[in-house]
């Protein structure tokens, strides 16, 4: 429902209505399904339909967070870094540390 | 190393954000205590509200006798705000519902929240059992803040915590809704008590 998305490219004009155009247009900025439900005074389950289309098609790409594993002390440029996993939010002390220096500067 | 993989510090193993990053706070509590207003408070967009007037549809359904006459609009369904926080960083505000008839989308709301602040009114401390009880149950932290309406502190928070038996380590504190600083101070709060949760369990686990 927060999950931001962001415009990767324009719309097309022939392929693309007035709605998908709208949402392209402020996913320049990136925005929430609750952010263009709002500007755009479409239902929640609509929007979600239309970002689904344009998510589909690459045009927009979702906001994500992912946890890099600790290197080690002497990384060796020939090791792949492991692949990155998905923290909760909650667990996450480094993104917890960030919003709560984000809020005490507001 | 891409750029597109470098880590944000060069020295700074750990996670690493891509991309913009949405974090939310829900904020809860019974009908009529302040939630609106305190989304309302702090939000850099316009409030997406879905407050509409209450109307007769709502009689003996909503019972407005214990929030007094100034209550004439009601949240259907829900409330959000918004505050970026730069670095690509957003905040996201989530007020839940304030009628019992709406609670299917509580889970909706709460999925992913960092915590949750429970708004309760000391006139009507039974009304955030449900909430709090929520929160225990899914093991979202969350704190206890009491609206102080017009400066009235019916109850201490040590009374309050000891009504609503809430756990020691949970914070209760007095707020103000409609004051910007003192929300930012429930949120610090929040964020505080989920940074302390998650090095506890953290701890547990290692």
């Amino acid at each position: 429902m927060e999950t931001l998305v962001v415009a990767t490219q324009a719309a097309d004009e022939d392929s693309h209505g007035p709605e998908h155009r709208r949402i392209l247009q402020l996913c320049e900025e990136p925005q929430s399904l609750v952010d263009l439900s709002a500007f755009l005074k479409m239902p929640l389950g609509v929007i979600r339909v239309l970002l689904g289309d344009l998510l589909a098609t690459g045009h927009l790409e979702t906001g994500h967070y992912v946890q890099v594993a600790p290197t080690s002390p002497d990384p060796s440029p020939s090791t792949p870094a492991p692949p990155p996993a998905e923290v909760p939010v909650h667990r996450d002390l480094t993104l917890l540390g960030e919003l709560l220096d984000g809020i005490e500067a507001l | 190393m891409t750029a597109a993989f470098a880590p944000n510090s060069a020295n700074a193993p750990g996670p690493t954000r891509r991309g913009p990053t949405s974090v939310k706070i829900v904020i809860s509590g019974g009908f009529g205590v302040g939630k609106t207003t305190m989304v309302t408070s702090v939000t850099e967009i316009t409030p997406f509200t879905t407050e509409v007037p209450m109307t007769e549809a709502s009689l003996g359904i909503d019972d407005t006798s214990i929030v007094g006459d100034r209550k004439t609009h009601t949240t259907v369904a829900m409330d959000f705000g918004r505050i970026s926080l730069g670095n690509d960083l957003y905040l996201y505000l989530f007020g839940t519902p304030g009628q019992d008839r709406f609670s299917f989308m509580w889970d909706d709301l709460t999925t992913g929240a960092v915590g949750a602040i429970v708004l309760v009114d000391t006139r009507r401390l039974q009304e955030s059992f449900a909430p709090i009880n929520y929160f225990e149950e899914r093991d979202i932290p969350f704190v206890v803040a009491i609206n102080c309406f017009d400066g009235n502190v019916l109850h201490s928070p040590e009374a309050v915590r000891e009504a609503l038996q809430v756990a020691e380590d949970t914070p209760v504190m007095l707020t103000d809704a409609r004051d910007r600083n003192q929300v930012k101070v429930a949120m610090a709060s929040v964020v505080r008590h989920a940074m302390a949760r998650a090095r506890a369990a953290l701890g547990d686990a290692g």
